[in-house]
Parts: C-alpha cells; sequence; structure tokens
C-alpha cells in the first residue's frame, strides 16, 4: 500500500537535477520471469524502470519495462476502478485487493500491484489514456533481483522502495521480531548481486528518554547540505530523518523526529512537488481513530506541509513541528488538503497533478487531481 | 486435466449446431473457450497466436454481474488452431459466477454462449486451529498474538475489523491492532500486533488514549466468524480466547537463568529447557540450537513446551561424550518484545545493562 516517488532535493531551495542515464540503474538483467512471490510496494526508477518489493521472496526485484518516453495521460476519472480491474480478471471487486499503485514519470502511466484474493496471485496491470486496463506481463522481462537479509532473520515484508540518487533504499519487516531494517543497495544493479546491500535497524527516542526500534512505513530520500537522508513516516509517529551514509552493515541508527502530524494515522504515499517555486511534500494516511475523532468525511486524509521543514535541525524530538495542539491545528505550514479526502493511493502525474485513487460511497475511482 | 466439454446455453443467433463451445476441467475453473470460424472469416494474416487486441477484436468472454452487466473482455491467451480461436483466460474463474463468450461478427451478427462456473462441493469450513500464547496470563504490554488457521485466508486490511479485544464488561477495546498484514508465505498464520505505539512509553499514541492493556483485568480476544477463507467462505464459528494480565514485563529473558535437564550419553534423551516465562512461540522454534564441541550445528527435533515456557531438543543421533552449547539468538523476544539484548523500551537515563549471556555450554550426563 506504500509507494513513493522518487526526487532529489537540495535544502538551500533549489531543486538539484539529477542526470541519470539508462544502464545507470542496471547494469546487468537477466530476461525470463522474476521468480516474484509477493508484491508489497512498487515504485520507479529513472528511464522506466520498476522496482518491486516482494516480502515473502526477501527481494526487490527490478524491471526495465521499456515504457520510457512520454504518453498521454488520463484525463477523465474512471469511476469503479476496483470493479473494473477485477472483470479484467474474471471476478468481482471483492476478488482483488489493489495493493499500491505507482506512475512511472517516464511515461505518465500508472502501474497498479493486485493480488486476486481466491489464488493469491500477484500481478501487475496498467491504466492507459482512454482509461483501458492491460496486464503488464511479468514474463520474458528483462530484471535484475538483490536478495535481502537483515542479519539473523527474514524480511517478510517491504514496506516500501525508492529510488535515491545512485541507490535504491529499501524498508523492511519481519513476520515474528519487532525487527525494521533499511536496506540501501548500490546501483547500477548486477543481476542476483548481493555485495552492494547494507542494512541497519532503526530506532527513535522518545521524551529524550526512552529508545525503540522503529519499523518504517513510508520513505523518501532528501537532500540537505551536500547530505543525503531517509525520511521516513512511521505509524502514529513523528516523521523521521536518518543519514543515508549511517547505513552500514550492522549499524543501528537513530532517526531525528521533525514533525509531528497527529496520531492514530498511517501514513500511506507522501511525494515532493512545487508549488509557485516553493517545494511542498504531500502525503496521504490512513486515519485508523475515524470513527472516534474524524478529521473528514473519510479515514483517508492528505497533508501538505512545506518541505524546508525536513531541514529543521534545532526544534526536532519533542521539540517538533506539530500540526495540531489538541484538536486544533496551530500551523499554517502542515495543511488539510480537502480535495484529497478519500485517497487511498496517490503519486505524482506531472508538475501539476496527482494520480489518485479515491474511496467513494459506492466504490472505488482512479483521478486525475490537482497539486494543491 | 481431465477435460469435459460443456455447452451450457445458446443464447442467440448464429448457425446450428453452435460455434462457441467451452472445454473445462473437473471443477469448472479453468476453460478453454473454442470459437469455430468458417473458411474465410478469419484475415489470413493472423498468426498463432493472437494479441490481446487482435484475439478481442474477434471474440471475448466476459464476466456477467448480478445486474447483467457484461465487464471488459477477461485477460487470456488467444491462439489460433486451424479455423478455431481458442482462448484460455489466463486466472482462474469463480464458482457460480457467470461468464458471457461472444464472437463479434463483422456482418454485426453476434454469437453468445452463457457459462455458469459449477458450485464448489462442500467442504468443512475453515477452523482457527491455535492461538499463542497459549497462556491465559500475558502481561498489560502483551505484543503480539499468532493466530493458526486450518485452510489458506482471504488478505486484505478488512480482517483487522473482524478480530477484537473485549473487556472486562464485554465491550470491545477501540482500535487496539497495528494494521499492518502480517501472513506466512501459506496464509495460514497471521501475526497481529497489539498497536506498538500504545505500548511504547512516551509516544503520542499512547499518551492521547492509554495503552490497549491495563494489568490486573481480563480480556477476550474474538475472531468474528465474517473472517473468511481464501475463497471466500466463513470462519464456521466465532473463535475466543480469554486472558487475565499482570503488571507490564520490562525485563530482559536472562538465558543465564534458565533451567538444563540434561539427557543421557548415548541415549536421544530430549535436551530440555525451562525458560521460567513464556517467551514467543515462533521465535521459540528457531531461536534456540544445539552445537557440538566443534561448533557444528546438531540436527534434531525442536519442541516448544506448554505455555511456550520450555523447550526441547531432540537429536538425531544419540548423543557424544563431548561439550556441547545452546545458542540463543539475541533477537529472541517474551511476549512484551524485550529481548535478551535489550528491553523493548530501553530507557536511557537507566544504568547501563550488563551484555546478554548467549552460549549456554552443557554435556550430557
Amino acid at each position: 500500500m506504500l509507494q513513493v516517488r522518487v526526487v532529489v532535493l537540495v535544502f538551500g531551495m533549489s531543486l538539484a537535477t539529477s542526470m541519470v542515464h539508462a544502464g545507470q540503474v542496471v547494469k546487468e538483467t537477466k530476461t525470463g520471469t522474476p521468480p516474484i512471490k509477493s508484491i508489497n510496494v512498487l515504485s520507479f526508477a529513472p528511464e522506466g524502470v520498476l522496482l518491486i518489493g516482494d516480502g515473502s521472496g526477501s527481494q526487490i526485484v527490478v524491471i526495465e519495462t521499456g515504457d520510457d518516453s512520454a504518453r498521454p495521460k488520463l484525463k477523465q476519472p474512471i469511476a469503479d476502478i476496483d470493479a473494473k480491474m477485477a472483470a479484467r480478471l474474471g471476478t468481482k471487486s471483492d476478488g482483488i485487493e489493489i495493493i499500491d499503485m505507482a506512475v512511472n514519470p517516464a511515461s505518465g502511466t500508472p502501474y497498479f500491484a493486485v493480488r486476486k484474493q481466491d489464488d493469491k496471485r500477484h500481478l501487475i496491470l496498467t491504466v492507459d489514456a482512454q482509461g483501458e486496463i492491460r496486464e503488464f506481463a511479468l514474463n520474458d522481462v528483462p530484471y535484475a533481483r538483490v536478495r535481502l537479509k537483515a542479519g539473523e532473520d527474514n524480511i517478510s515484508r517491504i514496506t516500501d522502495v525508492a529510488w535515491a540518487e545512485s541507490k535504491i533504499i529499501a524498508a523492511g519487516r519481519s513476520n515474528e521480531t519487532f525487527a525494521s531494517k533499511i536496506f540501501s543497495i548500490n546501483a547500477p544493479l548486477n543481476h542476483d548481486s548481493a555485495g552492494s546491500v547494507y542494512s541497519a535497524e532503526t530506532y527513535h527516542v522518545s521524551h529524550r528518554r526512552w529508545e525503540t526500534k522503529a519499523p518504517m512505513s513510508v520513505l523518501i530520500p532528501i537532500r540537505e547540505n551536500d547530505k543525503t537522508y531517509v525520511v521516513g513516516a512511521f505509524s502514529c509517529t513523528p516523521v523521521v530523518k536518518y543519514p543515508l551514509d549511517s547505513l552500514k552493515p550492522g549499524a543501528q541508527v537513530k532517526g531525528t523526529s521533525v514533525i509531528e502530524l497527529g496520531s492514530g494515522n498511517r501514513p500511506i504515499d507522501m511525494f515532493v512537488y512545487k508549488k509557485n517555486g516553493k517545494p511542498f511534500v504531500l502525503a496521504n494516511t490512513f486515519r485508523f481513530h475515524h470513527k472516534r475523532r474524524p478529521f473528514g468525511p473519510s479515514p483517508y486524509w492528505t497533508v501538505k506541509f512545506e518541505q524546508g521543514l525536513l531541514g529543521e535541525n534545532k526544534a526536532v524530538n519533542e521539540k517538533a513541528i506539530r500540526r495540531l495542539e489538541g484538536n486544533k491545528p496551530v500551523t499554517d505550514k502542515i495543511t488539510m488538503v480537502e480535495t484529497f479526502h478519500g485517497v487511498m493511493q496517490m503519486d505524482k502525474l506531472d508538475d501539476f497533478q496527482a494520480l489518485a485513487l479515491r474511496q467513494n460511497d459506492d466504490g472505488m475511482s482512479l483521478e486525475v487531481l490537482a497539486l494543491p | 486435466m481431465n477435460a469435459a466439454i460443456g455447452i451450457l446455453s445458446l443464447l442467440t443467433l448464429g448457425a446450428d449446431p453452435s460455434p462457441l463451445r467451452i472445454e473445462s476441467s473437473d471443477d469448472g475453473r479453468v476453460v478453454t473457450v473454442v470459437a469455430d470460424f468458417e473458411e474465410g472469416q478469419l484475415p489470413t494474416q493472423t498468426f498463432p497466436r493472437l494479441t490481446a487486441r487482435q484475439g478481442e477484436a474477434i471474440f471475448t468472454f466476459r464476466l456477467v454481474d448480478e445486474m447483467g452487466k457484461l465487464g471488459a473482455p477477461i485477460f487470456g491467451d488467444y491462439r489460433r488452431v486451424g479455423s478455431q480461436i481458442r482462448f484460455k483466460p489466463r486466472y482462474r474463474l469463480i464458482p457460480q459466477y457467470d461468464y458471457l463468450a461472444t464472437i463479434h461478427a463483422t456482418d454485426g451478427q453476434s454469437v453468445s454462449l452463457n457459462y455458469r462456473v459449477p458450485k464448489r462441493p462442500a467442504l468443512p469450513p475453515v477452523s482457527v486451529e491455535k492461538v499463542f500464547p497459549s497462556s491465559a496470563v500475558l502481561p498489560a504490554n502483551h505484543l503480539k498474538f499468532y493466530i493458526h488457521f486450518s485452510k489458506p485466508m482471504r488478505e486484505g486490511r478488512a480482517i483487522f475489523d473482524r478480530i477484537h479485544l473485549l473487556n472486562e464488561d464485554g465491550r470491545k477495546v477501540l482500535d487496539p491492532w497495528r494494521r499492518t498484514e502480517l501472513w506466512t508465505e501459506d496464509a495460514r498464520r497471521l501475526t497481529l500486533w497489539i498497536h506498538p505505539g500504545r505500548i511504547k512509553t512516551g509516544v503520542n499514541l499512547r499518551e492521547e488514549l492509554g495503552p490497549v492493556l491495563q494489568p490486573h483485568r481480563r480480556y477476550t480476544l474474538v475472531i468474528s466468524p465474517d473472517v473468511q477463507d481464501a475463497d471466500g467462505q466463513r470462519l464456521g464459528r466465532r473463535f475466543a480466547k480469554g486472558f487475565e494480565t499482570t503488571l507490564a514485563d520490562r525485563k530482559r529473558p536472562q538465558p543465564d537463568q534458565w533451567q538444563l535437564h540434561l539427557p543421557l550419553i548415548a541415549t536421544r534423551q530430549p535436551l530440555e529447557v525451562k525458560f521460567g516465562e513464556s517467551l514467543d512461540q515462533a521465535l521459540s522454534q528457531r531461536f534456540l540450537e544445539v552445537r557440538d564441541s566443534k561448533r557444528q550445528l546438531v540436527a534434531g527435533r525442536i519442541d516448544v513446551g506448554k505455555l511456550e515456557a520450555g523447550w526441547s531438543f531432540v537429536p538425531k543421533a544419540p548423543w557424544a561424550n563431548e561439550a556441547y552449547r545452546l545458542a540463543v539468538n539475541p533477537l529472541l523476544e517474551d511476549l512484551a518484545g524485550n529481548t535478551p539484548n535489550r528491553v523493548f523500551d530501553t530507557d536511557l537515563t537507566a544504568a547501563a545493562q550488563s551484555p546478554p549471556v548467549l552460549i549456554l555450554p552443557f554435556r550430557p550426563r
């Protein structure tokens, strides 16, 4: 359910342009059917390279889609998108689960990870500008895979994967232990190479006193003062940043909390965009306290905040900026986006629009929404 | 595959006999739809394997919903064999769902065939086989349950609304779970986490809502009959597990305090270990191992004991008269997520903890 757009940022308020050429993500591929056991998350690297987080297979699978040039983008909303996808698989909307969505920035085409519920087949669907649903066949594709090992424990779920300049970063967790790992994988990748994978265990501290492991839900890379950070969001805990170069074998990495979005929410997707020259972060979340303390008409709500807040180095941890005091918003730097109420999955479509999978009263729709 | 041919009903138009028929497997969920064409009806350039667009332009196989509305063409493989086009859906069809095969003739005349997948044979409903921890006494900072089902289950977040914790008054504890699905690969075991944000000290969720479990209270874990197996069949009956709570456990498991009952040399008697507390059932299976004097792993059978408070190991070969060691993985957890290395919430103001003892040497008697 989690995915992010990959953005390289410089906190001097100017965006760094990272020129990535074909072959910088993958150096050596194998052509065939990748041995994917599950799809937890989808994301894209440049040049139409699809990143698949496969927890059951404890691996990241990277596929050269060949979908690497701009195509017309969806303009009209598609109602009942879940039922329409299900029908293509011969079932009804309750017979599938849409696990994740990612827009290929090279073409503007959205890719969906879908699980057919009865036989647990995982597959990838695309939707074109006319709303036609097609399967992205996973046979005879050029791919590379990287196995993830979390020390003495196994990774059973990939919670997010993203492209960060010249690396792939991923967060994963175990089924049985409370361990959570961030992986840093050097690119370009060779199929089945294992030597360039580093993992670290993530912790955070509350009240300057209590230190616990912290499974990360969503991550995006940022660049600040010539240093790259992984910014992660956690269930019910703040937005936290970790230095990317701290990801070394066996390391224990302590994060710095920079923003407190409020409790009772599970972050889903996060990406960075610019509005009138100013960079912002958009994050949608699921509010599991919706029945008790609703923030809007749907448990799915979206927040926008100034990207500069992530660069804060002094007002951090328990002094981190908060969206709310009690029930009241206390800053205009972090605002709820009402036009995004009900958005379950989202990704940046272009500089002005997001593509959103939205929950409605009578089903799910795929919509293009203006960036706020 | 034992194929049978089933022609269920011819709906409209077309010649007699029907140019459409369906070959199905025994359970009717794997089918091949066969369309016969007359000479000259198929384009001459049609290759043995058609693309989806080519195939769908000639004939389609579609889901029919309860309102009679047709879905978009089902994904599958189209092949030309002589004057036939054979379509095989890529994914299994669903019992008791209706489908429609249609030849789209260029002259506007269409021929259709309706197909209903037979009802699934009656099977025993899915049940809850086991829940761990098996103890009826849990610490107030208890972290997770393992729920074992008799069949592969339907994944999806709805599960978190179908499993409840009831307090002593029979009322639901609100939002107790971390809504991250953690199933085994066969989807028969769910790891259900009490929300760590309501266990961790100093985290805002706990400060605002309080912990899920209070000490010295009674609770019931309830699994609703609405929980579904992979085929969508409901749980046979409601499952309930009652338990009471003690104070929170904020101590590390201490392997050097465990009691070892040593086996006799030249026998295959079990090495028995008593933990003095219940530990995590799944991790106890994986995170303890016996090594011989050359540090080689000793093959044998592991059993986790009653209330997960003990562990035993029966070697494949008889014990030798040599020094063995029981090796403890530092990630082994107790019921509250404390490990030999660190407690779940480490108090940074407290004195540094001594390093854990993770190797327990022993010699059979």
